[in-house]
């Protein structure tokens, strides 16, 4: 799409447009003059890789490699998007295991964790010497390499935004856009970077503008941040121009960036790039330009700590993987009764269901508030239609009756209501009078509508493969009609010859074809034991091959862990990994019987499951029993580490997950027609 | 990095909550408080000129409708403190009190707000749920059924009323049955008085004495409108002067409920392009119908002063629970609610016609709903390039 010169002009006349909706909540930045300070390097460091490895990446490292501070240590597949991982200081690989991810529902992931050696030792910086000189192509892809992406909070990768954006206009952009409103509350990780590397900053905008060549470019600033304004303003002179916006939640957001600065509403289903507007939050281009003009990979992000449970609030440089529990304990954290850890802002940002979860690049606030800083949410009463919602949702919908519809389960109301254009600001929870959690429900509701989806596609294959199916049978069948029917005119053919032979001419025919028949056989089976042979010695190999490796990891893994101290235990029981030994010693068939609720959901007919099960010897016990609860010694004793060599192997494996569709949607399933 | 754990089960120690953490202060509670308070002026002048049987119609409708909130709550396993706590139910009553005649005997207005909280309100759903307002539907309720009583205890209003009915004769008159007509003469005494200081023409001496008459027969203002608009001969009544004693309460309560709205709009619980629409239609739709039938339709001072206009613009149109859902359905909703007012006010055959206009309004308000969607965010962008 290609803008109109006109509204292009009306753009460069630094016109500001309001956008629907918006909420004033108090802002709470109460870190706006500290420093940014760097923090220590803690003891364990912890790299969540599934996002940076993708299905079919390659792990460069194992467990006891030695690595170093910005090291590669996994390699997605060229043609995903995915971004490679780096290690954020020197040290040892400890272990590649499934851990806990910084999620609302703490769950687990694929994760390095390294135990630091202390030097930080760093790979040799690799500067681009004269990049202002040098292809777009290389640019790209050295912010690729360098694991750039970005740090708004959306984690998007920042090559595949730029790339795409070059590949829809290949000359120029429209628009280029650096978002530095910061607009939801209590996060000042952005309004520091602006006030202290403003030229570094305009830097990276430099090398932004080399790639993407753009007629305009704007650094969008919300008007509650004078000093950044001011350092900004002094640093960009000629290479951007500065809009103030008014302060309002939420600005920060690119859709409403976009139509606070060039009046043009994007829908939600549309990217960004396609209409030509490339926007970038400062942190990202920060880290472009130490990607490029430095040659450092990212390997720590800024992160404000604030809240009143805190005895001391600052915006932290961290190294991406150190724990949240590392960061609190070093700023003092003084919890309350069930204290919250909310990870990202007050409006859009999830409390933690355990601090042990390491801080990755979209992380950019931990707040650790007091009751009186931020009151617990009230139970809910009905909803009074007031409309306050409504008036304030920036996705113009009308939020009361999209949860009217989600809690009735009409998942197609609910989407011609607008559930796809919902972006989740919570602004409508905000103002509602009666505390109805219309965000979580909506939340709710999308994942819901994926997993609706999701069926819908796998149906649809389903259909198309039954469809082939029945194509393929029919056409076999008229094969098998025509050869039929040569068949039938051969043997006519053959019994009209032979009523004409003497019976003398007859027998020999007739041996003739027998010999004939036999050789034929002979060469069949010969080519298919020898078919065979060779398939049993390759399989034969690889299943060695796989089994040696297993051995030497396990092997390499105890070592590790009897060096470091840590008992070698595994997560999975030792039973479930068939070797050779355990293969023959315990395993036992179990015909299981299903109830028949099960099998006809199943849509099994048949009576039982054959379960192959290996019963673990139960271990002998001699300790003397307790009497009443263990006792809980967890503080002092903490649970020995857990070293898993077969997890290394395990990310190559496709495992088939059934999916299950939960009873919400079984009730009604049916998609609006478009 | 350990999960804190003890015998194999992981402990939740940290408090777990929702997007969003921050909160307006805004709640139904306050929304409802303040409604209840921006009404105080009304009831003020609702005592001075109609004297104290509103404190005993209000008492009336709140112990009833709080009785049957719990009691519901009750029913339905919810809540008591939560269901009473939003004090809905008390501006359901307030209102109730307000409209419906100030000497009605306890039984009646009781049966209203029966009607009102449990048919119209709770079997519904409770709050937020009902389709019609409850107060208007309780009001209409006893209007219909008993007709004759509702128009007999209205009030003839005159300054310092509250000296005639008294606490102490308003109680006898709601709760033990007396008669109301040695007060209501009491009331016109004391307007004639103070007329005769005023002025002493033959032309008002004789109006007054129309007045008397309409008086005596149990008739109010509205009666008398009624009686002329079923002939067409509406313009042959005389035009009021509301700054006089006789009217001076309905142009009060005018002020009053223009407090009251303003203070709901300053604090952003009403709409205020709700409520300019309501104002705009309903003066063009009076203005040129009263110049095109002078017979039929009242003049457009009138049909604002009098009845209940201005509560249903301030109260009853922006209960938000029956009214439209988007703004733009809000302000259709006004419209029409402005123009079923003038023109059963015109061909009614009731005395005040607010209240089926708003049933009827509340009725389409789901239509208006459908008919009024939000354009989607973005959705210029495909057409304008």
């Amino acid at each position: 799409m290609i803008l109109s010169s006109k509204q292009l002009k009306k753009i460069a006349q630094e016109k500001i447009f309001r956008f629907f909706g918006g909420i004033k909540p108090k802002e709470m930045k109460d870190t706006t003059d500290s420093i940014i300070e760097e923090l220590k390097i803690p003891s364990l460091i912890c790299l969540p890789i599934e996002r940076h490895l993708g299905g079919d990446g390659e792990l460069l490292v194992n467990v006891g490699d030695h690595v170093k501070r910005g090291q590669k240590l996994t390699q997605p597949n060229e043609k995903s998007r995915l971004v490679p991982v780096h290690a954020s200081t020197s040290g040892t690989v400890s272990s590649i295991s499934k851990e806990i991810l910084p999620h609302p529902s703490g769950y687990t992931g694929l994760c390095i964790t390294i135990k630091p050696d202390g030097f930080d030792e760093a790979v040799d910086a690799s500067p681009i010497a004269d990049w202002e000189n040098q292809d777009r192509e290389l640019l790209l892809a050295r912010i690729k390499d360098f694991g750039v992406e970005g740090m708004g909070g959306a984690q998007f990768q920042t090559e595949a935004k730029l790339s795409s954006a070059v590949r829809a206009n290949p000359e120029s952009t429209n628009i280029l856009i650096i978002n530095g409103c910061e607009c939801e509350p209590a996060i000042t990780c952005d309004d520091r970077l602006m006030q202290e590397k403003a030229t570094d900053i305009a830097l990276g905008i430099k090398i932004l503008k080399k790639i993407l060549n753009p007629k305009i470019t704007i650094v969008a600033i919300e008007d509650n941040k004078k000093k950044a304004i001011a350092a900004m303003t002094q640093a960009l002179s000629d290479i951007a121009s500065i809009r103030i916006l008014p302060t309002k939640y939420p600005t920060g957001a690119a859709r409403n960036v976009i139509k606070a600065v060039t009046g043009i509403e994007i829908p939600y289903k549309a990217h960004t790039s396609e209409a030509g507007i490339v926007i970038n939050n400062v942190a990202t281009v920060l880290s472009i330009k130490e990607a490029i003009v430095d040659g450092i990979p990212v390997t720590s992000r800024v992160v404000t700590v604030t809240g009143d449970s805190l005895r001391r609030k600052a915006n932290i440089r961290v190294r991406l993987g150190t724990s949240v529990r590392f960061l609190l304990s070093n700023l003092g954290l003084n919890p309350e009764y069930h204290q919250r850890i909310i990870l990202g802002g007050p409006m859009m940002g999830f409390t933690l269901p355990t601090i042990d979860v390491p801080i990755t690049k979209s992380n950019s606030c931990v707040l650790a508030p007091t009751t009186e800083q931020i009151p617990r949410l009230k139970e809910s009463s009905n909803c009074i239609r007031c409309g306050r919602c409504a008036r304030v949702c920036p996705s113009r919908l009308v939020p009361y009756q999209m949860y009217s519809q989600s809690k009735a389960h009409n998942h197609a109301a609910c989407q011609k209501a607008g559930i796809f254009d919902c972006s989740l600001c919570g602004a409508c929870s905000y103002v509602c009078p009666s505390f109805i959690p219309l965000t979580a429900q909506f939340r709710y509701e999308k994942a819901v509508e994926k997993h609706i989806y999701d069926a819908e596609v796998r149906n649809a294959r389903a259909k198309q493969r039954m469809l082939d199916k029945e194509l393929r049978l029919k056409k076999e069948e008229e094969e098998r009609q025509l050869r039929k029917q040569k068949a039938l005119e051969k043997i006519k053919a053959q019994k009209e010859a032979e009523a004409k032979m003497t019976p003398e001419e007859l027998a020999k025919a007739k041996a003739k074809a027998l010999e004939e028949a036999k050789l034929l056989a002979k060469q069949r089976k010969e080519a298919m034991l020898a078919g065979k042979k060779t398939e049993e010695m390759s399989s034969n190999a690889s299943e060695k091959e796989r089994l040696e490796k297993l051995k030497l990891s396990k092997m390499r893994a105890k070592e590790i862990a009897m060096h470091q101290g840590h008992q070698e235990k595994s997560i999975l029981p030792e039973s479930n990994i068939i070797t050779e030994e355990t293969k023959t010693d315990n395993m036992e068939e179990k015909i299981v019987s299903l109830p028949d609720s099960l099998r006809k959901s199943a849509g099994r007919k048949d009576i039982g499951f054959v379960i192959k099960t290996y019963d673990e010897i139960p271990p002998s016990d001699n300790k003397p029993k307790l009497v009443g609860l263990e006792p809980d010694d967890s503080l002092q004793n903490p649970e020995p580490k857990k070293v898993i060599p077969q997890v290394l192997l395990s990310h190559n494996l496709n495992v088939e997950k059934e999916i299950v569709l939960p009873k919400a949607l079984k009730k009604k399933t049916i998609r609006t027609k478009k | 990095m350990n999960i804190s754990q003890s015998q194999g089960r992981v402990k939740q120690l940290l408090g777990l909550e929702t997007a969003p953490h921050l909160k307006a202060r805004m709640t139904t509670q306050w929304i409802m408080l303040i409604v209840l308070l921006s009404l105080i002026p009304a009831v003020g002048v609702e005592i001075y000129y109609f004297g104290f049987g509103i404190i005993f119609q209000f008492l009336n409708c709140t112990i009833t409708a709080v009785v049957l909130e719990a009691l519901v709550s009750l029913l339905r396993h919810q809540k008591i403190s939560r269901n009473v706590g939003d004090l809905s139910a008390i501006v359901t009553s307030l209102i109730l009190a307000l409209t419906l005649p100030p000497m009605l005997p306890c039984y009646y207005s009781v049966v209203a707000t029966v009607f009102a909280i449990l048919i119209v309100k709770a079997i519904f759903g409770g709050l937020g749920q009902n389709i019609f307002n409850p107060a208007m539907a309780g009001f209409v309720f006893i209007m219909i059924s008993c007709p004759g009583i509702v128009g007999s205890s209205y009030v003839s209003p005159a300054p310092q009323a509250y000296k005639a009915a008294t606490l102490t004769e308003s109680y006898s008159i709601i709760y033990r049955g007396a008669s109301k007509e040695l007060v209501q003469n009491q009331i016109d005494a004391m307007t004639i008085s103070d007329d005769n200081q005023e002025s002493n023409d033959a032309l008002t001496m004789a109006t007054k004495l129309l007045d008397k008459v309409d008086v005596m027969s149990g008739a109010t203002y509205l009666d008398a409108i009624k009686s002329y608009r079923k002939q067409g001969e509406l313009n042959r009544l005389d035009g009021h002067e509301f700054t006089s004693a006789k009217y001076q309460a309905y142009l009060a309560l005018f002020i009053a409920y223009c407090i009251g709205g303003i203070v709901l709009m300053s604090f952003r619980i009403i709409i205020i392009r709700m409520v300019v629409a309501f104002f705009a239609a309903f003066v063009l739709i009076q203005f040129v119908m009263h110049n095109l039938y002078p017979g039929y339709f009242m003049s457009v001072t009138d049909g604002l002063l009098i009845g209940g206009t201005m509560i249903c613009a301030f109260y009853i149109m922006t209960d938000p629970v029956t009214n439209a859902g988007t703004s733009k359905g809000r302000i259709y909703f006004a419209v029409l609610l402005a123009f079923l007012i003038v023109f059963l006010r015109a061909f009614g055959s009731y005395n005040d016609t607010v209240a089926f206009a708003v049933m009827l309004s509340n009725a389409c308000a789901p239509l208006i709903d459908v008919l009024t969607k939000r354009r989607a965010y973005g959705i210029k962008y495909r057409g304008k390039h």
